[in-house]
């Protein structure tokens, strides 16, 4: 708006005597049949404004729904990143065997895939938090495989797994320490993996 | 209750307050109206200009600067809108001269139209259209020379002096023996 309608405000450039000129006809004229919109007009011009409203009205609630959303997502990830952790080996109750798997190699093969499938891996929040942790025991190994058994997925090549050498040799350790429960289950663990491998005779006796 | 000022309304408004603008609209309305039906002089085309006045303001109202008057931007914006569509239709002048007469008028709304109220609107119609706009910011707008000058885009001696080459011819014509 330019400087003349703000300079309108001051009093002094109201008139010019033009007021007092006007008067007798400003009367007749306010008396002039009063006209008015059609009601019609009224409406469209109410819903036009009403319309111009929307986007801003729309965006200001997708930005609370936006919000909600993102909350939701943080939640369900942290949610399948918890549920995703191999569960925590008890190394009070277990020792000898941590120290024993300490010596092992770490297996170095990794169960094949698509290379598709290994990028979303890699990439997802849960491959992320098992990164953090420490590498899996071969008891953890174990229970994975049989949980892969499970879903049908697991390659029952011995590639895969825990070599039946080392995990013999790991199961030998358990009989020493006396852990003869954990023994038990690596052993069926072992036999469902390899069930024709011979085994030393100091654990075929377990078996028996 | 202190009645809001059109510029608090037209602020509420800009940040998408509907019933700001709801209250403005209820202010301005028959003002509004009546100036573009006087200035134009057809019912129809002043129900379009109407409208398409108010659509442009809806439109500009985020291009509205808080320390303006409200009521001189939104004459301005009805002016400009009016005389765009008199330019479109007929290039050569810029508002029709002379209002069309009602013809479908009966004999007795004629007879009723002697009265000096109905001389008055048919010597306000027969103004030159460009001290008709004039007057009409003056009378139903109740704008102030400064801003009649600036809503005509015109210096405000020359608003002034349109004003009053309409008053004189007014009174003139009111002043003659009805016949």
């Amino acid at each position: 708006m330019s400087d003349k309608i703000r300079k309108s405000e001051h009093p002094k450039d109201l008139d010019d005597g033009l007021d007092h000129e006007l008067a007798g006809i400003r009367e007749d004229w306010k008396r002039l049949d009063p006209v008015e919109p059609p009601e019609l007009v009224d409406r469209a011009v109410l819903n036009r404004a009403r319309r111009d409203l929307e986007p801003a009205r729309k965006a200001r609630s997708s930005r609370w729904l936006g919000g909600l959303a993102t909350a939701t997502v943080v939640v369900l990830a942290l949610t399948v990143m918890l549920d995703q952790s191999p569960p925590g080996v008890d190394t009070t109750s277990e020792p000898l065997l941590e120290e024993s798997l300490r010596k092992l190699p770490t297996p170095t093969a990794t169960p094949a895939m698509p290379a598709e499938t290994a990028e979303l891996e890699d990439s997802s929040p849960a491959r992320l938090s098992q990164d953090a942790l420490p590498p899996a025991s071969p008891r953890a190994m174990t229970r994975e495989v049989r949980r892969q058994e499970k879903l049908g997925t697991a390659d029952t090549e011995g590639k895969t797994l825990p070599g039946a050498e080392e995990w013999i040799e790991e199961m030998l350790a358990l009989k020493r320490a006396g852990l003869t429960e954990q023994l038990n289950e690596e052993m069926t663990a072992f036999r469902a993996i390899y069930p024709e491998f011979p085994l030393p005779a100091e654990l075929a006796e377990e078996q028996l | 209750m202190r009645e809001r000022s059109d510029e608090e309304l037209m602020a509420e408004w800009a940040a998408g307050g509907l019933q700001a603008f709801e209250a403005l609209y209820a202010r301005y309305r028959n003002p509004l109206y009546r100036y573009i039906l006087r200035l134009c002089g057809n019912e129809a085309t002043a129900n379009d200009l109407y409208q398409g006045s108010w659509e442009k303001i809806i439109k500009a109202r985020r291009r509205y600067r808080p320390h303006a008057p409200f009521r001189a931007w939104m004459y301005r914006i009805a002016h400009n809108h009016v005389m765009d569509h008199f330019r479109r239709a007929r290039p050569e002048t810029n508002l029709p001269t002379e209002r069309l007469r009602d013809e479908s008028a009966g004999p007795d709304e004629r007879l009723e139209r002697s009265g000096r109220e109905a001389r008055l609107r048919a010597a306000v119609d027969e103004l030159p259209a460009k001290q008709r706009d004039a007057l009409l910011l003056k009378l139903d707008a109740g704008l102030d020379l400064a801003t009649i000058a600036d809503v005509l885009g015109v210096n405000r001696e020359t608003a002034k002096s349109r004003i009053r080459y309409a008053v004189a011819r007014l009174k003139q014509q009111l002043e003659e023996p009805a016949g």
